[in-house]
């Protein structure tokens, strides 16, 4: 890292998932990996809503979720940046999908609804460690 | 910490006992993930599968008296990704087969199918509360 890079204790990543085990391993995973400032929630609202509030750095988006799911949350979201200057200037946030799909049409949808990566489910920490690495330094 | 059982083994009866359907060795591989002072974070984990599967289970058989495939994909889907991911290997893969009949609303044979989850789904929450010392 550089000197202009924030330190991962700086960043605020957002994990929507509603699977709660799944959820509560992510939250481990970051936890090791030291980034310490994690918003958990449930689902595609919570997730528009507490990125509005919160400002966050990255999402890490699960793609079924009741409700509103991560494809229409993500659309939601990018729809929100595209109304920035009505929304206190919202920059894009990096948005990673969780997705137990690896087909190639999941992916094309991940990438269509606006999300930046995707990350295949089941992962380990260093998938995630990899995919982080991987976005986390463009916050500089 | 939590106590371990025997080691998963293959069950040659293919009944489900709570030695039989948990493959220990995932939950040791998560111990990685445990950072010193923090609590147990297999115990956790364990924890809130117990508090989360009752639901899901409920929503898979509600669905299948209503014979609706996506819901009973849906509840099979969130069951079969929580077991895998601790262990419980058995559950997990029968979900996988419900998941599959869910998504192609083939409901006509899930009774047999359903009927083997239930006992292992026993097994699995009897299992894990024995790991985490309760009486179950």
């Amino acid at each position: 890292m550089t000197d202009s890079t924030p330190s991962k204790s700086a960043l605020r990543l957002l994990v929507a998932e509603d699977n709660p085990v799944n959820s509560a391993l992510v939250e481990a995973m970051l936890d090791m990996l030291d980034y310490l400032d994690v918003v958990l929630v449930a689902d595609g609202n919570a997730a528009v809503e507490a990125h509005k509030e919160q400002r966050c750095d990255l999402i890490l988006m699960d793609c079924h979720m009741p409700d509103m799911d991560g494809y229409e949350a993500t659309r939601a979201i990018r729809a929100l940046e595209a109304g920035a200057v009505s929304n206190n200037n919202l920059q894009p946030v990096i948005i990673i999908a969780m997705t137990g799909d690896a087909m190639h049409d999941n992916q094309d949808l991940c990438l269509e609804a606006g999300m930046d990566d995707f990350l295949p489910k089941p992962f380990t920490i260093h998938n995630l460690d990899e995919v982080l690495q991987r976005w986390l330094p463009r916050q500089a | 910490m939590i106590q371990q059982s025997d080691d998963f083994k293959a069950n040659d009866s293919g009944i489900a006992t709570p030695s039989s359907v948990v493959d220990w060795s995932v939950l040791d591989d998560l111990k990685v993930l445990q950072k010193p002072g923090k609590p147990d974070l297999g115990r956790n984990l364990i924890t809130v599968y117990l508090s989360s599967l009752p639901q899901l289970f409920e929503s898979a058989k509600d669905a299948l008296k209503a014979s609706d495939g996506e819901a009973l994909m849906k509840a099979a889907h969130s069951m079969k990704s929580s077991s895998l991911a601790i262990g419980a290997v058995v559950f997990g893969e029968t979900c996988a087969e419900l998941e599959q009949l869910g998504k192609a609303n083939d409901l006509e044979n899930t009774a047999v199918l359903m009927g083997r989850a239930e006992n292992e789904y026993a097994a699995t929450c009897s299992a894990f509360r024995d790991a985490l010392g309760q009486k179950g």
